[in-house]
């Protein structure tokens, strides 16, 4: 059942009623029991799966805390009787018991996903290694559970803070299920943080006809963007990726660009469908995209795209691995032997490096994706090294860096780099993409791409492109206004009912008429459902 | 201001409030879509699907006693309306468009729930059940869009469908082609609906009366005969399926079910078909009537020449001739009552009178020679649209009494039409909607046409002698009444010489010289008749002659003088009289093969059979054979010594001529229409079937060993066929293992992307392979068939 079926429709309608319908104590079963019967659904018995991590997580977090507890506990009780020195040991003894038990809810829950989704990949790559030994691993192509690259982000989240005494660990295992099960962004994220989300699931909501209008409106909007463009776009540029050696040079940037764009209105779409019916809920779920596409750095693209992950990783990887004791001795020796600029800046490198290796790895067990992550890490480096060297460049060249026009500059440099990355996430294989980036710089072919016949040959007829061009400008529109700070569904609010209504049934229209759905369409799943 | 937005929010939360406001919405959403479901779903006027839905529901309750089910053959096959004036028996013509079995089934049960006492007999289309026949989605729904939502359609709607979504695209037609507002035009946005109530009861007319333009080598002949009762065929096991659970239906309501084959299902009909579906029938008690085959081909006096349009649809008048056999089955021995006295069936009176008011004009044009009584025809009466081009030059015979009659009926520039101009014109429910004229005044035009300036339909403009009037032709676009988009163009010798006539950018017109006429039915939105008058040769046209063309060259006349259509049914009809025999031959029970296939050439009253050798043909003949030969009177090949030379014909009369030399000499035999050279091993190695005199012509013998026989129709030079025996392949079961390994190499190999030279290579691989072809079709002068059989299929499949 996907956020484009009918039969979600069906499900959300049905569940809105219920859970209004419920006594309010209760509003909370309501949604669990549809959260579970939305996974059910979709995965049938995998629902184990997520049952088991649930447990887990369940069972470590009040495990940490009560590790925790009696961290306090021992030193409440030893108090007064030890000096300074004893009572920072006893703390450290209870970390590191603690932590400990972190570790085991951490291997416990990531090494599922390991399992399940990365073991054909080791498996592959131990093979050439083995192979003189005369070992093959066996495959095994496991089912996926549905969104276990997102639940498992957020039980070491869960248990990181429960860990960190941020959160306090849950005490009824059937909310914690609704917690991490909850059916609107158990797909694809967002991942949510439990003192985020979790109060907001457990309390019950009275009724709201304006937020139910604004969540249909932003949930008519994601589809809007993923059925109209998205997978409108999917068209073309899967000609070409699948065909890549028969294109050549800006073609193939064009393409990488559009998937660029497929991939945010995909997941961005996603997004405002899950946040719409939380909304139409009177749940709350975390932005995950700020318009990318006016970033100005790729800093600041990651900033503004899959907010919740760049998010995880800075608080469970890169603050971590950056603050850490063994980063702290890097940085000091390596100052001592390359110099304070270098020294200073080295394990915040290594960190982000890090990141954005798992970055790539988390999308996906393959090395294209290990390379899109270090695509990106590369210039997010050169934006910890490079930046007093830019200002330099701009002052000789007397460049004023508050205009409009190095804004513009800036936004087009940042979409062409985050453009070529996607050469590595779409790209066939890793080599494809090698090859296709080759092309873009050895053969140029000056603007081929624009004629009609090349357009009409990417499985597009010639309205479609018309249509494309138009909901693109449109989104545009639609970003530049939030990017200004302009809500325009507060905006359609003020207007009168006659106008207000002709907006919704020309939205659904737009969806229902130029949307690629139905039996005729072989609809391309959410792309980020597939992590 | 801050008080009614207080009183604003109280209201909002108020239930009742709430209730309404989304009830209001959700109604004029449902609005909406059944707005779009009437723009989107497509008309499908091509083959009547759309008025043949509408029109059975607008059937009086339970008042059909039989319904016909099946594909474009059924809806091309019978007419219901032909049947109650002649029996008195209320049918109607449920046939869609390659209908799958399923489908049926549904509709059935639909004219059941619509006709519960009425209804008694279910026709069924046997062609359905064939093994290719695999409608795609597109059928299912060309069957069941239209159908009302029912019980019925609901259980139809789970059946077809997968999955929810795909089930509510079953029954919420927008959800399945919201995507065609890309494709969206004028006429979609436009329903007319017809004039009167001839919906024809689902039949569904062909333009064209006779294999007009199609190779009658490339089509399919009827059965005819059953020569092979063993044989079976496999059936479709999806259709199987339905058709079963259709016998367990109609049993329990009571319904009697016949299943039927028209005489036109041929493309894929063979003794296996028959056989398998005979067997089926049988084992159920269902009747089963195969109009492939006789008695029943002969009992409806099936020609095939102008019966069917293209070999597999009925025209005009083979339906009529099945409808007329069908109606007195249906009244005899099905029991069903003559109603015509029933003042319940007194709506047929109307039907009746709609159908001669739409279809005598239609009826009467076809038979009618002079192109002024042709539109005069189709002007009085009838709801359709005539287009008129013309090309090169449409004046030069026109007499003076045809320009009268243009003129009056509102066709001035046609009546005054000059010498190669242009003319478009166009008739709209009689009236004259458009005319335009473009004076070719490059050329002056031939006495008399210049002197007449008298009456005003004769005066000519004066004629000035222009070189710059322009090359292009003269265009017209408009669009139909029915919002379709309609291109017509015309040009005379200097404009283009051309005739053309789009709707919706198909091309109609015959584009031949003279006037060419396309007539619309604006009621079926689709063309019904196309016709092409060359009035610069002759005032009127020449029918195509329906006599028999054997009766003609019997009497004397040569084939050349045939008219085409007659050349054409003459060599369908040899055709079909050979696949006959040759099926009769292959499944013989003699062995071996080769004298019992010249035996039974052997005195053909058109046959004649060729032979010739090449490199070794002796050590292929057992004593058996050459004592089998000796006797038929082929002496020197049954006394034929190793790799020597040898040519013989045995002609239509069964007189003998042989040739044999050494393997050092050359043997040969020369006619005036044919020529036969064998050279033996030391001669040249060679052997040469030519059908065509003085060295001219293919030569159909390949380059393998052995002997090559070839049979052929001397009158028309139709090869019927060609086998290569050599040592390998002597006896039948081994020439029908080459004959199917020589198609199926033909088949792989036609698919490249030059299918005639594929083919030829093809051949040459067979011959060298040593392997025999059995089928002229898959052998020299047919080497072309295979392919143009495919693509005449294929084009046939798809036009449907």
């Amino acid at each position: 059942m996907s956020f484009t079926d009918l039969a979600f429709f069906a499900f959300v309608g049905v569940t809105i009623l219920a859970y209004f319908v419920t006594p309010k104590r209760f509003r909370w079963v309501t949604l669990l029991v549809a959260s579970l019967a939305f996974y059910w659904i979709n995965s049938g018995w995998l629902l184990l799966i997520l049952l088991a991590t649930v447990a887990v997580t369940f069972g470590v977090a009040l495990w940490i805390e009560a590790s925790n507890k009696r961290g306090k506990d021992e030193l409440a009780a030893a108090g007064k009787k030890l000096d300074r020195a004893e009572k920072k040991a006893l703390r450290a003894k209870a970390k590191k018991r603690s932590r400990r038990i972190l570790a085991l809810g951490v291997c416990l829950v990531l090494g599922a996903l390991l399992l399940l989704k990365y073991y054909d990949f080791f498996a592959d790559n131990a093979a050439g290694l083995l192979k003189p030994l005369g070992i093959t691993p066996p495959h095994f192509a496991f089912l996926l559970p549905l969104g276990i690259s997102f639940y498992t982000l957020q039980a070491i989240a869960y248990m990181t803070d429960v860990f960190r005494g941020k959160v306090k660990a849950d005490r009824n295992f059937l909310k914690f299920t609704l917690f991490m099960s909850f059916f609107p962004q158990i797909v694809q994220g967002p991942i949510p943080r439990h003192a985020q989300l979790a109060k907001q699931l457990y309390e019950p909501h009275d009724f709201d006809y304006t937020r139910l209008c604004h969540g249909a409106q932003l949930a008519l909007w994601g589809l809007f963007q993923k059925m109209v463009i998205a997978d409108r776009l999917a068209v073309p540029v899967g000609q070409v990726f699948e065909n890549y050696t028969q294109y050549h040079g800006l073609m193939l940037f064009v393409a990488a660009a559009g998937y660029g764009l497929q991939v945010y209105t995909d997941f961005s779409g996603g997004m405002d469908v899950a946040r719409g019916v939380a909304q139409m809920l009177g749940i709350e779920l975390e932005l995950n995209f700020k318009q990318p596409y006016f970033s100005t750095s790729i800093e600041d693209f990651w900033r503004r795209w899959h907010i919740t992950l760049g998010s995880w990783m800075k608080n469970y990887v890169f603050y971590p691995l950056s603050l850490s004791k063994a980063f702290a001795n890097l940085s000091r020796k390596s100052r001592r032997f390359l110099g304070d600029f270098v020294g200073k800046r080295l394990p915040p490198i290594l960190a982000m490096f890090t990141v954005y290796f798992l970055v790539g790895f988390w999308h996906g067990a393959d090395w294209k994706y290990i390379m899109y992550g270090v695509w990106n890490g590369i210039f997010l480096v050169a934006g910890i090294l490079l930046p007093e060297q830019y200002a330099k460049w701009a002052d000789k060249l007397h460049i004023d860096r508050e205009s409009f026009y190095w804004r513009t500059f800036q936004i087009v440099r940042t979409f062409i780099i985050c453009s070529l990355g996607r050469l590595f996430s779409r790209g066939e294989t890793l080599e494809a993409a090698w090859q296709m980036f080759g092309s873009i710089f050895a053969e140029w072919n000056n603007f081929t791409w624009l004629s009609e016949s090349t357009r009409l040959s990417l499985g597009l007829t010639e309205r479609n492109w018309m249509l494309l061009f138009a909901a693109i400008a449109v989104l545009v529109w639609v970003d530049r206004k939030h990017e200004h700070g302009i809500h325009l569904r507060e905006a359609i609010d003020r207007q009168r009912l006659p106008l207000r209504w002709i907006i919704y049934y020309g939205g659904i229209a737009a969806v229902f008429v130029f949307g690629m759905w139905g039996p005729a369409f072989d609809a391309s799943s959410f792309i980020y459902g597939r992590f | 201001m801050l008080h009614k937005q207080a009183n604003d929010t109280n209201e909002q939360t108020q239930p009742r409030f709430v209730a309404l406001r989304i009830a209001g919405f959700a109604a004029i959403l449902l609005l909406l879509l059944s707005c779009a479901n009437t723009l989107f779903q497509p008309a499908w006027y091509e083959w009547n699907n759309y008025h043949t839905h509408r029109g059975f529901y607008q059937q009086p309750n339970d008042t059909v006693e039989a319904i016909f089910l099946g594909a474009s053959m059924t809806v091309n096959g019978f007419i219901p309306t032909q049947m109650y004036e002649e029996q008195g028996v209320c049918a109607y013509n449920l046939g869609t468009e390659i209908q799958p079995p399923m489908m049926s089934y549904y509709w059935t049960k639909e004219a059941k729930r619509l006709h519960p006492n009425a209804l008694k007999v279910v026709m069924f289309d046997a062609s359905q059940l064939r093994k290719p026949s695999s409608p795609t989605i597109s059928f299912y729904h060309k069957a069941f869009d239209n159908m009302q939502l029912s019980p019925v359609k609901l259980e139809a709607a789970q059946d077809l469908a997968q999955d929810p979504d795909e089930f509510f695209s079953y029954l919420v037609p927008s959800f399945a082609y919201h995507d065609r507002w890309s494709s969206l035009n004028y006429s979609d946005f436009i329903k007319n609906e017809p004039t009167n109530s001839a919906f024809y009861r689902g039949y569904n007319t062909t333009y064209s009366q006779y294999l007009e333009g199609t190779d009658p080598a490339a089509v399919a002949t009827p059965l005819a005969t059953v020569t092979d009762n063993q044989k079976q065929a496999q059936l479709n096991a999806d259709a199987l399926v339905y058709f079963e659970r259709l016998v367990t239906y109609c049993r329990e309501q009571n319904l009697r079910l016949v299943v039927f084959a028209t005489p036109t299902s041929g493309w894929s009909w063979s003794d296996g078909e028959h056989n398998a579906i005979d067997n089926l029938t049988s084992r159920y008690g269902i009747t089963f009537l195969d109009f492939e085959v006789n008695p029943l081909l002969d009992e409806i006096a099936f020609n095939p020449n102008f019966d069917t349009t293209d070999s597999y649809h009925l025209s005009y008048s083979g339906a009529a001739k099945l409808s007329s056999w069908i109606a007195r089955y249906l009244h005899n021995e099905c029991q069903l009552a003559d109603v015509r006295s029933d003042p319940k069936y007194s709506f047929m009176e109307q039907e009746v009178k709609d159908w001669h008011a739409k279809f005598d004009p239609l009826h009467g044009a076809l038979e009618e020679t002079d192109p002024a009584e042709y539109v005069k025809g189709l002007m009085a009466s009838g709801n359709y649209t005539l287009l008129i081009t013309a090309k090169d030059d449409a004046t030069k015979s026109l007499t003076a009494t045809q320009r009268k009659t243009f003129w009056g009926l509102g066709l001035t520039d046609l009546a005054t039409l000059g010498y190669h101009d242009a003319y478009v014109g166009m008739v709209t429910n009689g009236t004259v909607a458009y005319e335009a004229v473009k004076k070719d005044t490059s050329t002056a035009p031939p006495s008399p046409l210049t002197s007449q300036t008298s009456p005003p339909y004769l005066a000519y403009d004066d004629i000035s002698f222009d070189k710059d009037m322009g090359s292009q032709p003269l265009t017209y676009e408009t669009l139909l009444t029915d919002g379709r988009r309609c291109t017509l163009k015309s040009g005379g010798p200097n404009m283009g010489n051309t005739s053309s006539c789009t709707i919706d950018d198909n091309e109609n017109s015959p584009d031949s010289r003279g006037l060419n006429i396309v007539v619309y039915d604006n009621d079926t939105h689709r063309v019904v008749n196309t016709a092409n008058f060359d009035t610069f040769a002759e005032a009127e046209r020449t029918l195509a002659d329906r006599s028999n063309p054997e009766e003609l060259i019997a009497k004397g006349n040569s084939y050349e003088t045939l008219q085409p259509a007659q050349k054409s049914l003459y060599r369908y009809n040899m055709r079909a009289l050979h696949d006959t025999r040759a099926r009769q031959v292959a499944s013989g029970s003699h062995i071996p093969y080769i004298a019992q296939f010249l035996k039974d050439y052997m005195g053909n009253a058109q046959l004649r059979v060729l032979l010739c050798a090449k490199d070794e043909a002796a050590q292929l003949l057992s004593t058996e054979d050459c004592k089998a030969l000796a006797d038929m009177g082929l002496v020197q090949l049954a006394n034929l010594n190793y790799r020597e030379s040898y040519c013989a014909v045995i002609n239509a009369d069964g007189t003998i001529q042989e040739a044999s030399a050494s393997d050092s000499d050359v043997a040969s035999i020369q006619a005036q229409d044919f020529e036969l050279e064998s050279a033996g091993w030391a001669a040249g190695n060679r052997a040469i079937i030519r059908i065509a005199a003085g060295g001219y012509g293919t030569n159909h013998a390949t380059n393998a060993r052995g002997l090559h026989a070839l049979v052929y129709d001397p009158v028309s030079g139709e090869i019927v066929e060609q086998v290569n025996f050599t040592q390998e392949v002597r006896t039948r079961d081994e020439v029908a293992a080459a004959t199917a390994a020589a198609q199926s190499t033909t088949a792989t190999t036609a698919t490249g992307a030059d299918a005639t030279g594929a083919t030829g290579a093809n051949v040459t691989d067979v011959a060298d392979a040593g392997a025999v072809t059995g089928d002229a079709a898959a052998t020299t002068p047919a080497q072309e068939a295979t392919p143009l059989e495919d693509a005449t299929q294929q084009n046939d499949l798809e036009a449907e």
